[in-house]
């Protein structure tokens, strides 16, 4: 769904840690939810893409883990990509803010496009100014 | 990861086909199972033996070990240091004993779920289980965790189904795995119902998860409305159906101008009761805390500060309904309309005061700004600001039918207002103060949404090409990249945007294709032109929201320009408005 990305203070509040990272493996992928048709030329219909748990590797932390997540550069950790409007897949890279885990004990990505949802600068900006 | 053997194997794939790829007591049994099939038993046979009762997690060891070949243990190992699943501490204990790698600790097992009691629903972290009415399908929902997500309190997950007595024992990750059923932590509030055959619920059940309870609950600000009722006094409005935080919550709002102090008590649905008001006014700002009973009881924690609406003005043009998100289940909004009072165009139309709010109408301002790019004035002529009867402010908006037939459409500057922020549809960029915000474009949408019958009504998903005509009354050419070839495109646009023509242009909905590359799935954007240089062909794009866009030119104003090569890999189809 191209709504834009959420206001990043709101979502940086819910955040347990933000770092920036690399996806270095989809390690499972969930069903494909229900998809309506998009018929030419029409543009956000709203489909979102499956749920994917994937192996995240923190090159940097911009924020420490709180709440029991626990980053450092240079760990891997496994994190859930919800279902979204958005994929990712080995080499994606970005600013992850990293969430409560749920009840399967994984933290899940926020942000409505993951890590292309903010821009690392402003992300970075914004931890800055949160500390 | 490569397992071997081929009882493990099949069992080693499943494990990995789950979200969390958790092993536990369960799993070990079966694994076990896997293992103890040298012994002359099939491995449902030897997990039947493993289950037996009076078996202790010794004598499982034992039995497990007896059949264990040099292979199985090769790929127990590999399970347990190279496949990267999350182990319980039991299973980890268990299977490392196992292997020959650690003591095994007989009591360090999870145990397996108690059997359900006698009567009635108990749940610790480890599960839920009880007695419900036989064979019924249970639903549940955390309501602990809903205020946070976008769920009404029956957007319930199906978590399993009684017997035929009626019992269920349901582990943790049988139980939790979509936003209803989000986790399973101690103090959470579950509400779960059995839905028979027929269709019918049972009651609702409520029970609170067993176990010392860390997590607070939860505010979602979002849905709480603040508004001055012109007396003195802040009204407080639980403007939906999604709860606003746990049943049983201590809320504290504080007046941080005055000091006033308000405390109430979530109900069953989460909410507050109806007709809570505050001493306060318009702008005042109000600090609300939560307590779950166990957590921040001092209240002392501020959840979030919220802003008190001034009081609107008389209503007296009638507005189009929100979107089905920001409507409650008896059809009235969820959040409140604001007057808005700034000036209808400052500096005239230009296509970066076009912002899309959180709508899903991308098509309806990537053709604003198009139109507002090219041709400023065929806007500024579409809306012409009136005074009516009532000498209130309204707005006559002008669009074009299919047909060509032009059809006026009269609004106000009222527009539907979150209490924590500006409008939450469209915007114009800079300010968003109700006595400051450029009122032209949210003006524009808000008549089209009256045009088309309501905000949902456009926003879910729609033809930038149908709105260009219906700004300008003319048709539309249409470009496809994948047919067309890259030149005859670039030499299309650039002879559009030479010539003045709005055009917009589409993206695939194939999300792969745009992960990192600052282009959206699914989105509209603006065609502003085309141009070369360098030697390289460029298209020159805008992406509605007014930010987020491909390169980094250091401004994040949404104006980007794509490699022509990107352009047809990225983009599904190009409208073009006639001349």
């Amino acid at each position: 769904m191209a709504i834009p990305p959420e206001p990043l203070q709101s979502v940086l509040f819910d955040a347990k840690a933000v770092v920036v990272g690399e996806v270095v493996a989809v390690d499972a992928t969930g069903p494909q939810p229900t998809q309506r048709e998009v018929k030419k030329g029409m543009t956000d219909v709203g489909n979102l893409a499956p749920w994917q748990r994937v192996t995240l590797r923190v090159d940097a932390v911009l924020s420490p883990g709180k709440d029991g997540i626990d980053v450092k550069k240079g760990v891997t950790v496994a994190v859930l990509k919800p279902e979204a409007a958005y994929v990712v897949d080995k080499g994606t890279v970005g600013p992850f803010l990293l969430g409560a885990p749920g009840g399967d004990g994984l933290p899940p990505i926020l942000g409505r496009y993951g890590p292309d949802s903010w821009r690392l600068e402003l992300v970075e900006k914004a931890c800055t100014k949160a500390r | 990861m490569r397992i071997a053997d081929r009882q493990l194997k099949p069992i080693a794939q499943r494990i990995a086909a789950t979200p969390n790829q958790l092993v536990d007591d369960k799993v070990v049994l079966e694994l076990l199972g896997a293992v103890a099939d040298k012994l002359g038993r099939s491995a449902d046979q030897a997990t039947a033996a493993l289950s037996a009762p009076g078996m202790t997690r010794k004598a499982q060891l034992e039995l497990a070990a007896q059949g264990m070949s040099k292979r199985e243990k090769q790929d127990l190992l590999t399970l347990l240091d190279q496949s990267g699943f999350t182990f319980s501490p039991g299973a980890k204990n268990f299977l490392e004993a196992l292997v020959g790698r650690a003591t095994l600790n007989e009591s360090g097992g999870a145990a397996p779920l108690p059997p359900p009691p006698s009567s009635g629903v108990s749940a610790d972290t480890s599960g839920i289980r009880g007695i419900l009415e036989k064979n019924v399908v249970i639903e549940a929902i955390n309501l602990s965790s809903a205020p946070a997500l976008r769920l009404h309190l029956e957007d319930t997950k199906q978590i399993g189904s009684t017997d035929a007595q009626g019992r269920f024992v349901l582990d943790a990750n049988r139980v939790t795995g979509t936003d209803a059923m989000s986790r399973l932590n101690a103090g959470d509030v579950i509400r779960l119902r059995g839905r028979r055959a027929d269709g019918t619920a049972t009651d609702w059940v409520e029970l609170k998860v067993g176990g010392r309870d860390a997590d607070n609950a939860q505010f979602n600000g979002m849905r709480l409305t603040l508004t001055d009722d012109g007396r003195g006094s802040v009204g407080l409005g639980h403007n939906t159906s999604r709860p606003l935080t746990e049943p049983g919550a201590k809320l504290r709002f504080t007046n941080l101008r005055t000091g006033d102090v308000l405390d109430a008590t979530a109900d069953a649905k989460g909410s507050i009761p109806a007709g809570l008001k505050i001493a306060g006014k318009g702008g005042d700002q109000i600090a609300v805390s939560v307590s779950d009973g166990t957590n921040n009881t001092d209240l002392k924690t501020i959840a979030t500060t919220l802003s008190v609406l001034a009081q609107s003005g008389v209503d007296t043009t009638d507005d189009p309904k929100p979107h089905k998100d920001e409507t409650k289940p008896d059809g009235t909004p969820t959040y409140p309309l604001r007057r808005y009072t700034g000036p209808l165009f400052v500096n005239g139309v230009n296509s970066g005061d076009v912002r899309q709010g959180a709508i899903g109408n991308c098509y309806f301002p990537a053709a604003v700004a198009a139109v507002a790019h090219v041709s400023p004035k065929t806007i500024e002529d579409a809306i012409t600001e009136t005074t009516n009867a009532a000498g209130e402010r309204d707005f006559n908006v002008r669009f074009y039918s299919r047909s060509g037939r032009m059809e006026m459409v009269t609004v106000d500057a009222d527009l539907y207002t979150r209490s924590w922020g500006g409008p939450i549809y469209g915007t114009t960029g800079g300010h968003t103060d109700a006595d400051k915000m450029e009122l032209w474009f949210p003006i524009l949408e808000k008549a089209f949404a009256k045009w088309k019958g309501s905000y949902d009504a456009i926003g879910n998903g729609g033809s930038s090409a149908a709105v260009l005509t219906a700004l300008t009354g003319k048709s539309t050419t249409y470009l496809d990249p994948g047919y067309d070839s890259p030149d005859a495109i670039f030499r299309a646009v650039k002879a559009a945007g030479d010539n003045k023509q709005p055009m917009c242009a589409g993206t695939h909905d194939d999300k792969k294709l745009y992960t990192n590359t600052g282009v959206y799935a699914n989105h509209a954007y603006s065609v502003l032109g085309a141009e070369e240089s360098g030697g390289k062909k460029y298209i020159l794009l805008r992406n509605p929201w007014g930010e987020s866009e491909a390169g980094n030119d250091g401004k994040n104003d949404g104006y980007f320009k794509l490699e022509l090569s990107q352009f047809v890999k990225l983009y599904s189809d190009v409208s073009i408005l006639r001349a």
